[in-house]
């Protein structure tokens, strides 16, 4: 048995109680010298604008004439993004969250984030350089398309009713997003054999000159359809993300409650969890929207930059954040043009960072009505 | 019904009676002097008015129902409550004569002179070894040897050296319940504590290990000051000297453990006991 | 929660499932798209040599075929190659006019420095000045290839002179120019390069396009020569193979339409790690003192959400940010200070690399600070109570176990910033990047790490080539090439970053039970 050590002879390291404090006061102003530093974004921006605004170098007229293309271009394209978006991701998350079964469900959550991990650079290319020249060979087809989706798949859902029950099990209305996919493609495909056909028939062979002739409308390669497409591919995952978490963690036992009264399925969708989750699915199209306004690349290759100000989805736009991109790099510190395209980083700045607390603070509040609720938020 | 006690009066208690009772308690053999400590936690009382002394090398038991504020009194003999910034309290307690809470008392030095076990074994992600070298490495200057040396006289000081001495360097994660509590014990033994504070050391181990941390208990009595807090009074009266009975955050009655058990002074000791024990 | 919901269906079930159908389709294809023609570009394309019926031949490999425009039928894209002879490299022809097509085996092509690809017939291989005609094709082609690798050994050599020789002693000279010994070593090796030089030259190929034009080509310009048609599966999987390699080792040539993205792959991996270097100790620190040091609060609330908040903010607004507080700012005065005999030209006072990574690195400092505050918290305060409780200060619980229990975390979030700043364009486009940098920012002068020079960006090289490139169409295969890289490097750093969170959560999770 060895005898108890005698620690007292150990050397004792004064010095370990000044390192603490040292470390804790080193700690603290690295800390705050890092969050200061990442805020002082918001700082800087208006150190540079403000003064421009107040000694008159900047007019407001001028202040107008320029940006307000750009505004327009950046709203629309955040617009036809959300058009495309919303409707895909509310839909993917309703699924996702209700229908899908656990193991699919742990599966498509990381497939989907893989979509949002796409860089806006390789999406521009696609959407700007590839699909943009296709879509207008095949403007007829396009559109039918998007018309004949929903519809395809209601058609495969009035088909599987018919099939005998043991497809039905194999096929199961929880797998349907998978088995969906090869459906959705013969439907392209039947959609594109049959387009010229359809052309022919109700435009007279030329659906961009029937536009010009009888809407008066103009066809730009690379329009607002595009970009919207194209911007709300990369902006799909985060609603979704957050949709569907808003979506599961709504109490179990809302729902429970509404089938114990004899409600159908949607109808518990549509009455009960979606209002109780609408408060999260409300901050997830606000995260979206601000991603959509601030997103560059794609706006700046696939919509081909025309500061233009129409409604037409058929026309390009400029927005804000690829006319900073652009322009940026030439301006003269000090000059005019610089703090005008400061200006509208600015404006951008504060979009995003109001939509994105506006998020925050609705999301914070359903968590803890949910806490409240006891669910499994 | 329940008669104030001051402090006064709960020391006299302790004067070597006429008829010379077993234990005996002087005064100035207590370890922890606690006057008059009262805590809140955000406003909420949770001790209230406590006084009680601790004797040295005995083991004492805290005993009360669930909210009484035992757990809470513990944690204020190593100041843990500093860790939460919504409690406030008042009173005072002396270590060997000197006030824990004054300035320049460095809370540190406290810690490793009160050590402390809690309810659930918490292990460091370490291996055995380093588990048991943590409050040695931060003393430092320790050679090799030295360190371990004392790392095998602490094991074996917490009885568990037999078991592991083959696997030092296997995770301290990789040993059951029992095995992890009495390596924290090990490595609490390690830095030479004067007092050690038991948490409810077993209340999560299966019966076996519970009772080997029991005799644990009663050996280490010879060395250090331990105090003990229990839900399980069976425990208590098994392996603690004396023993206080906390109700609502406040002490109501302290007592040798034998005394309290077979003659409680009050009726609400005699309820609290009799209802656990029935 | 697994079904909650009993199994009726409804007509927005199935649309919300089309939804999930739609959203898998577009990545699939997006993927598939990338994935074919980006590696289908390496692949050894045939030659098909068409008769048209006005008589005309030519050689090329068909690349596309779109309908006509205002008629019936459909026209075809071929890649002729020959930009010396023809003056333009692509033939548009309406499949109308071929009137034959085949494909011989002797047709080659040959990669050339100058002027591109060549696409014909090989008549002579020798010296430049004594091309005999009367070689059989297969002897031709034999010399050719010998005569190829022994030039890319001569090439190889003259290359490893250069780099291992000449210019150490270069700087040795520069640093001391009274060494003789190494002036003379110097120009030993000078010789050496010459004699290589001039064994490179002389040796010419006498070349045929099919319609029957001549012309001579030095062998040195020549860096490849393959016979498609007449190459076996292997020989194409080979070839293929040696295409990526070259793609991934490569610099750009002839306005990027050729050669490879190695510069910019180069210029990408340097910006991130410096750009990790930076954020690492920063977001770590910053999580650290929120989560351990700061009051608990509303204020502390208030800065966690600011700074979620800010990792939502648009790229393009930090790269505002960067160019007008890094590089106009500290930029011009350190310009000012240190380097004012260089003015009016900047040094860093424009973009460069480290502004990049410095402008990265706040963009990606939100993501780090949240994983690593979402680590910290995940470490269950019993584990600090036990530190404690033996005496440790709060510095040595938070070195000694918090934060190598937070390790994890950490690593994840530091993945996930550089799979963002991978991806991340258009803050580069402001702070530093360039369309062709002359040289990469490492090298063998002094100080190793040129901070001010610009570089070549993965992302940003997609972008310029596709939208400012001369021939578009050409380099087209190489952009999906680039994009499928890109791809593929963010993809993989993503699934790491997944697979880490998941495998140390199972780990690391509650202790375990007694």
């Amino acid at each position: 048995m060895i005898e108890p050590p005698n620690l007292a002879s150990a050397p004792r390291l004064p010095w370990r109680r000044r390192l603490d404090r040292l470390a804790t006061g080193l700690i603290a102003a690295g800390g705050i010298g890092v969050i200061v530093a990442v805020m002082a974004i918001g700082a800087f921006l208006v150190v540079e604008v403000l003064p421009a605004l107040f000694d008159g170098r900047l007019e407001m007229e001028r202040v107008r004439l320029a940006l307000t293309p750009m505004a327009w271009g950046t709203l629309k394209a955040a617009l036809w993004a959300m058009l495309f978006a919303v409707p895909l991701a509310l839909g993917a998350a309703i699924h996702s969250a209700l229908f899908m079964t656990r193991r699919l469900r742990s599966r498509m959550k990381p497939t989907l984030e893989m979509m949002e991990a796409m860089p806006g650079v390789v999406v521009g290319f696609v959407a700007g350089l590839v699909m943009a020249p296709w879509v207008e060979r095949h403007l007829v087809g396009v559109l039918t398309l998007m018309l004949l989706l929903p519809l395809g798949v209601l058609l495969a859902a009035g088909l599987w009713r018919r099939l005998p029950s043991g497809w039905r099990r194999r096929l199961s209305l929880a797998r349907a997003g998978l088995w969906l996919v090869p459906w959705l493609l013969l439907l392209a495909l039947a959609t594109f054999s049959l387009a010229p056909w359809l052309e022919v028939l109700l435009f007279g062979g030329d659906l961009r000159v029937w536009l010009d002739r009888e809407l008066g409308l103009d066809y730009a390669t690379r329009n607002a359809m595009i970009v919207g497409v194209a911007m709300g591919f990369a902006v799909m995952p985060s609603i979704y993300a957050l949709a569907e978490d808003a979506l599961s963690g709504v109490p179990g036992r809302l729902g429970e409650g509404a089938h114990a009264l004899g409600a159908t399925r949607w109808q518990t969708l549509w009455r009960v969890v979606l209002p109780a989750a609408s408060p999260g699915i409300f901050a997830a199209v606000m995260i979206g929207t601000g991603r959509a306004v601030g997103e560059t690349m794609i706006v700046l290759m696939a919509s081909g930059n025309a500061a233009l100000m129409s409604l037409s989805p058929f026309e390009g736009m400029r927005s804000m954040a690829a006319g900073i991109a652009v322009e940026l790099p030439e301006a003269v510190p000090g000059s005019e043009a610089y703090v005008l395209l400061m200006l509208a980083a600015l404006l951008l700045f504060i979009f995003t960072f109001l939509v994105n607390t506006l998020a925050e603070v609705v999301r914070s509040r359903l968590r803890r009505r949910y806490r409240w609720l006891g669910g499994a938020a | 019904m329940r008669r104030k006690r001051s402090p006064m009066t709960l020391l006299s208690r302790f004067q070597p009676s006429a008829s010379g009772s077993i234990i005996d308690f002087d005064p100035t053999a207590s370890c922890f002097e606690i006057e008059g400590v009262s805590l809140a936690y955000g406003g909420k009382p949770a001790l209230r008015d406590i006084s009680l002394r601790v004797p040295r090398h005995r083991v004492t038991a805290f005993i009360g129902p669930s909210g009484c504020g035992k757990s809470t009194l513990l944690r204020l003999l190593n100041r843990l409550h500093d860790l939460n910034e919504e409690v406030s309290h008042s009173g005072r307690i002396l270590l060997e004569g000197e006030d824990i809470h004054a300035p320049e008392v460095a809370v540190d030095e406290l810690r490793r002179r009160v050590g402390m076990v809690f309810q659930v074994p918490n292990p460091f992600p370490m291996s055995i070894y380093e588990n048991v070298a943590f409050g040695l490495r931060l003393q430092g200057g320790l050679t090799r040897r030295r360190m371990d040396d004392i790392v095998e006289w602490a094991l074996q000081s917490a009885a568990l050296w037999d078991e592991v001495k083959d696997r030092l360097r296997a995770s301290a994660w990789s040993l059951s319940g029992g095995q992890q509590q009495r390596l924290v014990i090990a490595r609490s033994l390690a830095v030479r504590p004067e007092v050690l504070l038991l948490d409810e050391p077993a209340s999560a181990l299966d019966p076996i290990s519970t009772l080997k941390i029991e005799e644990l208990i009663r050996s280490l009595k010879s060395q250090l000051t331990l105090i003990l807090v229990t839900h399980n009074m069976q425990q208590a009266a098994r392996v603690s000297d004396y023993t206080a009975f906390l109700q609502d955050g406040q002490l109501v009655e302290y007592a040798p453990t034998d005394t309290l058990f077979t003659n409680p002074s009050l009726r609400s000791t005699e309820n609290y006991i009799t209802g656990r024990m029935a | 929660m697994s079904r909650r919901l009993p199994r009726t269906e409804g007509p927005w079930a199935w649309l919300a499932a089309g939804s999930v159908a739609l959203s898998l389709l577009l990545l699939g294809g997006l993927l598939l798209l990338l994935a074919v023609r980006g590696l289908g570009h390496f692949w050894p394309a045939s030659v098909t040599l068409v008769e048209l019926e006005d008589g005309r031949l030519l050689a090329g490999q068909a690349v596309r075929e779109l309908p006509l425009e205002r008629q019936a039928g459909r026209e075809r894209l071929y890649f002729t190659g020959n930009r010396d002879l023809d003056g333009h490299v692509w033939h548009w022809l309406p499949v109308a006019t071929i009137v034959a097509s085949e494909r011989p085996a002797e047709l080659v092509v040959l990669e050339r420095r100058r002027h591109g690809a060549f696409i014909g017939r090989l008549v002579a291989v020798g010296e430049a000045d004594s091309l005999a005609s009367a070689q059989s094709r297969e002897a031709a082609w034999a010399r050719l290839e010998a005569q190829l690798a022994e030039l890319q050994e001569l090439r190889d050599e003259r290359e490893r002179l250069r780099r291992d020789v000449l210019r150490p002693l270069i700087r040795r000279l520069d640093a001391r120019p009274d060494d003789t010994a190494a002036r003379q070593a110097l120009a030993e090796a000078n010789a050496r390069v010459r004699e290589l030089q001039q064994a490179m030259g002389g040796q010419a190929a006498l070349l045929e396009s099919v319609d029957g034009r001549r012309l001579v080509q030095p062998l040195d310009e020549v860096l490849r020569a393959w016979q498609p048609n007449a190459m076996s599966l292997g020989e194409k999987v080979g070839a293929w193979s040696q295409g990526v390699w070259r793609f991934l080792s490569e610099g750009p040539r002839d306005g990027n339409t050729a050669g490879g993205v190695w510069p910019a792959i180069f210029g990408t991996v340097m910006m991130v790690l410096l750009m990790s270097l930076l954020v690492t100790p920063f977001g770590v620190l910053a999580a650290v003192y929120l989560n351990e040091v700061a009051h608990q609060g509303r204020l502390t609330n208030l800065v966690r959400i600011a700074v979620r908040n800010l990792a939502g903010v648009p790229s393009i607004v930090y790269g505002v940010f960067g160019l007008g507080v890094f590089v106009y700012g500290i930029g011009g005065t350190l310009d000012d200070w240190f380097f004012s005999d260089a003015l009016p030209s900047p040094t860093f006072g424009t973009g460069g690399l480290l502004w990049a990574s410095l402008t990265l690195a706040l963009l990606t400092l939100p993501v780090v600070i949240v994983a690593t505050e979402e680590g910290l918290a995940r470490i269950p305060v019993q584990q600090r109570e036990g530190a404690l409780a033996l005496g440790a200060t709060r510095l040595e619980t938070l070195t000694r176990v918090v934060l190598p229990m937070a390790v994890p975390a950490m690593l994840t979030g530091v993945i996930l910033a550089v799979a963002r700043a991978a991806g991340e364009v258009a803050p580069l486009m402001l702070v530093g990047v360039a369309k062709l940098a002359p040289q990469i920012p490492v090298d063998g002068e002094f100080p190793f790490l040129h901070l001010d020079r610009k570089f070549m960006h993965l992302g940003y090289h997609i972008f310029d080539t596709a939208f400012h490139g001369n021939d578009v169409q050409a380099a087209l295969p190489l952009v999906y090439a680039t994009a499928l890289l890109l791809v593929l490097v963010i993809l993989v750093l993503n699934l790491t970053a997944i697979f880490l969170r998941h495998y140390f959560r199972s780990r690391h999770g509650v202790q375990p039970r007694p």
